[in-house]
């Protein structure tokens, strides 16, 4: 019902492809495009899960599978959990109060790359291939890489 | 900005050399310099010495950061190795690599050191088939801290310098200020009482019911403890955390009703532990027992 009103406001600010592209994924039926540009996809939402699309300014509520794109951002409020499923099989566990952003990323030949900043919180990372997997996360004070290209220097 | 300048100078100021002192041998050196007195056959390979007796007032060069990298690449190693089993072949062309490592470290050969740890993790660790899993955290000042957990290493990188963390390690990196060392991981505490879902009868106080006693195990390289109570009956009521330096946390009252709690062990550095599983309790107050004889009245 919140999502409604929202989704209301935002058609009135004539916005409607943002508008749309949300009802899309509420519905769990994306639009062709994004599909295409899918990241990743929710999992297991529990509690208040926010997500805020690169292309607008409200914080919707987050439902079970739904997409992620580039660019999107990610926001646990108390005693909230969510699991991020992302196209090269790799998961992330994020725990409450926690804010992530789902990185833009090029593609690497021969590589699966997953690209996350990660502002605030905690996130527990799984690969279960990381002799082709590749997963990055940065923060404001570092980046941790893990997977594909590990080597001791 | 000050900060910075602060750090800056105190890397620039880091000793690159010792001056040894009247009657030190050079064990003593390497105690006082490099913190551990086995470290002696390291200066002397570094300096190009021919004996242990060194005259005093003699300036000997100290290792660099690569030393370090070599030592945490080992023990690395070495916990690795000892996870592995002792089935495998693997295992026993990595107990060889890791006692070339550590020769060349008393050599003070610190990359090739370091190299020969890692090739000695790769033949036990690296080709296990589980998941590489990992943990970041960031606290509201920007602190990171990474634990890695199982699988292959994962790399934590700030202004061009890396450093490998591996399974069992953790590493807290904090904004304008250098990267430090991996540190083994502290495993989460393990509650001792009260038991889980047990009724405590305790006391009416002026403020509730008390006193609560909580405890737990210690855990090795803790600090301190975290420990977090929460209402089960009343979520939206705040949960109260202590931070305590033994292993046990002492509340003065709560009010009746159903709590949970878990504890944290947090090291020196900032690293911590996972959470405790949870127990929960809950608090009656101690009824009087009142005795009625009976009597002959009528």
């Amino acid at each position: 019902m919140h999502w409604r009103s929202t989704c209301a406001v935002v058609a009135l600010a004539a916005i409607p492809w943002s508008c749309s592209n949300d009802d899309s994924n509420v519905r769990g039926v994306p639009k062709a495009d994004g599909q295409r540009n899918a990241k990743a996809t929710l999992r297991q939402v529990a509690g208040d899960v926010r997500v805020k699309r690169a292309a607008g300014d409200d914080w919707i509520r987050a439902t079970d599978k739904m997409e992620l794109l580039a660019n999107d951002k990610v926001r646990t409020l108390r005693g909230a959990s969510a699991l991020i499923e992302f196209v090269n099989g790799s998961v992330v566990a994020v725990g409450e109060d926690a804010l992530i952003g789902i990185a833009e990323t090029r593609p690497t030949p021969g590589q699966d790359r997953t690209d996350l900043t990660l502002l605030r919180g905690r996130l527990d990372a799984e690969l279960d291939d990381p002799g082709k997997q590749s997963f990055s996360v940065n923060t404001p004070a570092a980046t941790i890489r893990a997977g594909r290209e590990i080597v001791f220097q | 900005m000050i900060r910075a300048l602060a750090i800056a100078a105190a890397l620039a100021a880091a000793p690159t050399e010792v001056v040894v002192q009247q009657g030190e041998s050079l064990a003593q050196v390497a105690k006082r310099a490099l913190g551990d007195e086995r470290a002696a056959s390291e200066l002397k390979a570094l300096n190009g010495l021919t004996t242990d007796k060194v005259p005093p007032g003699t300036t000997l060069h100290l290792p660099g950061p690569a030393r370090a990298r070599a030592l945490s690449a080992i023990a690395a190693a070495r916990n690795a190795v000892k996870q592995a089993g002792s089935t495998t072949q693997q295992r026993e062309e990595a107990s060889a690599s890791l006692v070339k490592a550590e020769e060349l470290v008393q050599a003070a050969q610190y990359d090739e050191a370091a190299a020969a740890a890692d090739s000695a993790w790769r033949l036990v660790a690296a080709g296990a088939p589980e998941n590489t899993r990992f943990a970041v955290e960031v606290k509201p000042d920007g602190h990171t801290q990474v634990s890695s957990r199982s699988g292959q290493p994962v790399r934590v990188e700030r202004e061009g310098l890396t450093r490998p963390v591996y399974p069992g390690q953790t590493l807290g990196v904090s904004k304008g200020q250098p990267l430090a060392s991996p540190q083994g991981l502290l495993s989460p505490p393990v509650l001792s009482a009260p038991a889980d879902l047990v009724r405590l009868r305790l006391k009416a106080t002026e403020k509730g019911l008390g006193p609560v006693i909580l405890s737990w195990q210690s855990v090795p390289g803790a600090a301190h403890y975290q420990v977090e109570v929460s209402s089960a009956d009343r979520s939206a009521e705040k949960s109260t955390v202590l931070n305590v330096e033994k292993s046990e946390a002492r509340i003065s009252s709560l009010q009746a009703g159903r709590y949970t709690w878990s504890v944290r062990a947090l090291g020196a550095g900032g690293e911590q532990s996972d959470r405790s599983p949870q127990r929960t309790f809950e608090l009656a107050p101690d009824v009087l027992k009142l005795e009625v004889k009976g009597t002959n009245w009528k």
